[in-house]
């Protein structure tokens, strides 16, 4: 104080100022890169995952954990990657009791977004689970409230509004571009969505089989005439589900299987011996071998065609 | 009291004695199990579906590893208590009350320090 004591009163007070203004351009550099770091998003599923990149883009980095080839639905997170969910800053859940996981958790509520929520009058109970095992997912049952809510567009455009708004939320300056990113995605959605509609439209009492209870949306609005049995693409279908599959055919000849991935060779030249065609339509639940959601879903829609020629 | 009425008395009598002794557990459908943290207590609660607690039953706790760390049978209450143990890798809490109703809790090591740090700035 001494020193300052030697200075004359305006030097001190241009000292004063300067520290203030030094302290304010720091403290707006720093919230300035905290607002500019981009959101770190965790998911549940794929569709979330890309629905949240094209809505997020640079200024989201967004982790889906669940390991390549098992169906994120059945997925149990390991105690680590959990407690990396609790830490994100956004958690985009699918809903409809997807991830039964996140029932046995506490999850920041915060942080949590139930994409489905807003439509959850419109879930679909299913009535007679069967409980089954495949892969290394271990046995589950497809019971209580189906979950491919996303294969139902109009539905899926909907999550994507959900994911839109709990972005902006996080990031009210960049309303413009994220509203912008889901419009565009939301396009790309609905244009899924007419073709199917236009394709069904043709005779939309054909006859189908769903290889696996994963259709009940898809069905729905697209008004498919569909049963479902529980078979694995992977999988050779044992005595007892063959049996299942023509006591169905009895009163309900189909003349189409739908598979959500590439069968094996063995069933599908079984069901052809008996007049039934086989096609893939894959709900992309996890992230594809090959391309992206829309480009798995346009590739669903082609192979969807020619049943309904 | 006629012949018909009698029969029928029967009738209601043996299908509410047939009622009655159905096992309580095949009308619990659904175990739920919450566990905290209370100073250096992990208190583990069990509910069935319709709100009831089970009054028998054992809790096994793992830490994140998948490895046993201790079992403890559940209070009459549905509650069991136990002091935290290392939870480094985070604990995964089953309960078991029998005939297939089996339920489990995760408490993360982030759910650890954070309910710890919340107890702490209490005191």
């Amino acid at each position: 104080m001494s020193a300052a004591k030697g200075l004359p009163g305006k030097v001190v007070w241009s000292l004063i100022w300067a520290a203030i203004f030094l302290c304010a351009l720091t403290f707006l550099t720093v919230s300035n890169s905290l607002a500019s770091e981009p959101l770190t998003v965790y998911v549940v599923s794929y569709p979330l995952k890309y629905f949240a990149e094209r809505i997020g883009g640079e200024h989201v980095k967004v982790l889906f954990p669940a390991p390549r080839g098992i169906d994120p639905a059945f997925w149990i997170p390991d105690i680590q990657t959990i407690s990396a969910y609790q830490q994100a800053d956004l958690i985009l859940l699918n809903g409809a009791a997807y991830s039964k996981w996140v029932d046995k958790v506490s999850l920041p509520r915060s942080k949590v977004v139930n994409t489905s929520r807003k439509f959850k009058d419109q879930y679909i109970t299913i009535e007679g689970a069967v409980t089954h095992s495949h892969g290394s997912e271990g046995e589950h049952a497809h019971e209580g409230v189906a979950f491919t809510t996303w294969l139902d567009f109009d539905l899926a455009a909907k999550q994507a509004k959900a994911i839109a708004k709990a972005l902006t939320r996080k990031k009210p300056d960049l309303r413009e571009t994220l509203q912008k990113n889901y419009k565009a995605l939301e396009r790309d959605l609905v244009l899924i969505d007419k073709t199917i509609k236009t394709i069904v439209s043709k005779h939309p009492s054909k006859q189908l089989i769903g290889s696996h209870p994963v259709y009940d949306y898809f069905a729905r609005r697209y008004g498919l005439n569909m049963k479902s049995v529980h078979w694995e693409p992977d999988e050779i279908p044992s005595n007892e589900q063959w049996a299942e599959l023509q006591t169905i055919l009895k009163g309900f000849p189909a003349k189409w299987m739908i598979w959500e991935g590439n069968p094996i060779k063995e069933p599908v030249a079984k069901l052809k011996s008996i007049g039934i065609n086989s096609l893939v339509f894959d709900p992309c639940g996890n992230v594809p071998d090959h391309g992206d959601f829309l480009s798995v879903m346009w590739k669903n829609v082609e192979n969807l065609k020619p049943v309904f020629r | 009291m006629s012949k018909v009425s009698i029969k029928i008395l029967i009738y209601i009598l043996s299908t509410a004695f047939l009622i009655a002794s159905v096992p309580h557990s095949v009308f619990a459908h659904k175990l739920s199990v919450f566990a905290w943290i209370d100073g250096d207590t992990v208190v583990v609660e069990g509910k069935l579906s319709g709100g009831k607690r089970p009054k028998r039953g054992m809790v096994y706790v793992y830490d994140g590893k998948e490895r046993l760390l201790l079992k403890i049978e559940i209070n009459p209450d549905g509650i069991a208590r136990f002091p935290l143990p290392d939870h480094k890798t985070g604990l995964k809490i089953l309960m078991d009350v029998g005939e297939g109703h089996k339920s489990y809790w995760i408490l993360t090591p982030y759910d650890i320090k954070c309910q710890l740090k919340e107890a702490t700035e209490k005191e």
